[in-house]
């Protein structure tokens, strides 16, 4: 196929859409990087940073959506044209969810950094929250290279953050057992801990997207729920 | 019924099956919904999103 329309002014606007995107990408992964690492060093400073740079990465979707359809309106794109214009739609969305919970995970440091610490949950939670800022990096580098493999793999570690968050569950559910006194703060970094898995499921969500603007078919939905905290019960286990 | 069109607009509203020629040359046949969102060869796929006139 040929990389370029007789219009020329059709290109002009699918590339500025596409580095709206990448831009809205790395917004996010700083996002989820600074939440990630607030509730270790409690910093309400940064905490506070990221509640305030979520405004960024919501005006960016809504200025990504406009022009997507301005582009149906005006190009009506077929094909390749018009999977993209539907997965950039898709990814704006997802990419504006995971802001949310990174924003979240802000107002949650806040409250947390009042209270004295339980237990040293922190780190594992920056570490699973590295792992989502990874898998959504890999996913959008498989975007630019057009690269089904790279997104099919990011789609696989979901499982690796599900069982992260299984364990930080049973933790969690631990501690507030052991002592009543710890189940505000414990409630506190759960959210926070199902704010990263949700994360986990919106970037899987991104890279399905990526296989369907490359291949023209969703990937097949056989992946195995492994986040088994909603249909297991912890506690007599 | 046959139409040949160079309107893509009316090529995907009127029928249910789509063949793209190029030169005299059949490229490519198929339903007229798979043709114009996932069409399997580039000449198609060129010509469909206004890469070819």
């Amino acid at each position: 196929m040929q990389d370029q329309h007789i219009a020329s002014a059709f290109d002009r606007d699918l590339e500025a859409i596409q580095a709206q995107i990448m831009k809205m990408g790395g917004l996010v992964e700083n996002a989820i990087l600074e939440a990630a690492v607030s509730p270790e060093t409690r910093d309400e400073e940064r905490a506070d940073a990221v509640r305030r740079a979520d405004t960024a990465i919501d005006e960016l979707e809504e200025l990504i959506n406009e022009e997507a359809a301005r582009v149906i309106a005006l190009r009506a794109p077929t094909a390749v044209d018009l999977r993209l214009i539907l997965t950039i739609i898709k990814v704006s969305a997802n990419l504006e969810r995971i802001g949310d919970y990174a924003k979240n995970m802000g107002k949650r440091t806040s409250v947390l950094a009042q209270m004295s610490p339980v237990n040293d949950s922190a780190g594992a939670l920056r570490r699973m929250a590295k792992e989502v800022e990874r898998m959504l990096k890999d996913a959008l580098d498989a975007y630019i290279a057009r690269d089904a493999e790279l997104a099919q793999d990011v789609i696989d570690r979901d499982h690796d953050v599900d069982q992260m968050y299984n364990a930080l569950f049973r933790e969690f559910l631990t501690f507030m057992m052991e002592d009543p006194r710890n189940i505000t703060a414990c409630m506190h970094l759960h959210f926070i801990a199902k704010n990263i898995e949700r994360m986990g499921d919106h970037v899987t969500s991104i890279a399905e997207q990526f296989i369907y603007l490359v291949s023209g078919n969703m990937p097949d939905e056989s992946r195995d729920k492994e986040d088994r905290t909603s249909t297991t019960n912890m506690v007599t286990e | 019924m046959v139409i040949v069109t160079h309107s893509m607009q009316q090529a995907a509203r009127v029928s249910q099956k789509t063949a793209f020629f190029h030169l005299g040359n059949l490229v490519e046949y198929g339903e007229t919904g798979q043709i114009f969102t996932n069409p399997q060869d580039p000449r198609t796929e060129s010509y469909i999103t206004g890469r070819i006139g």
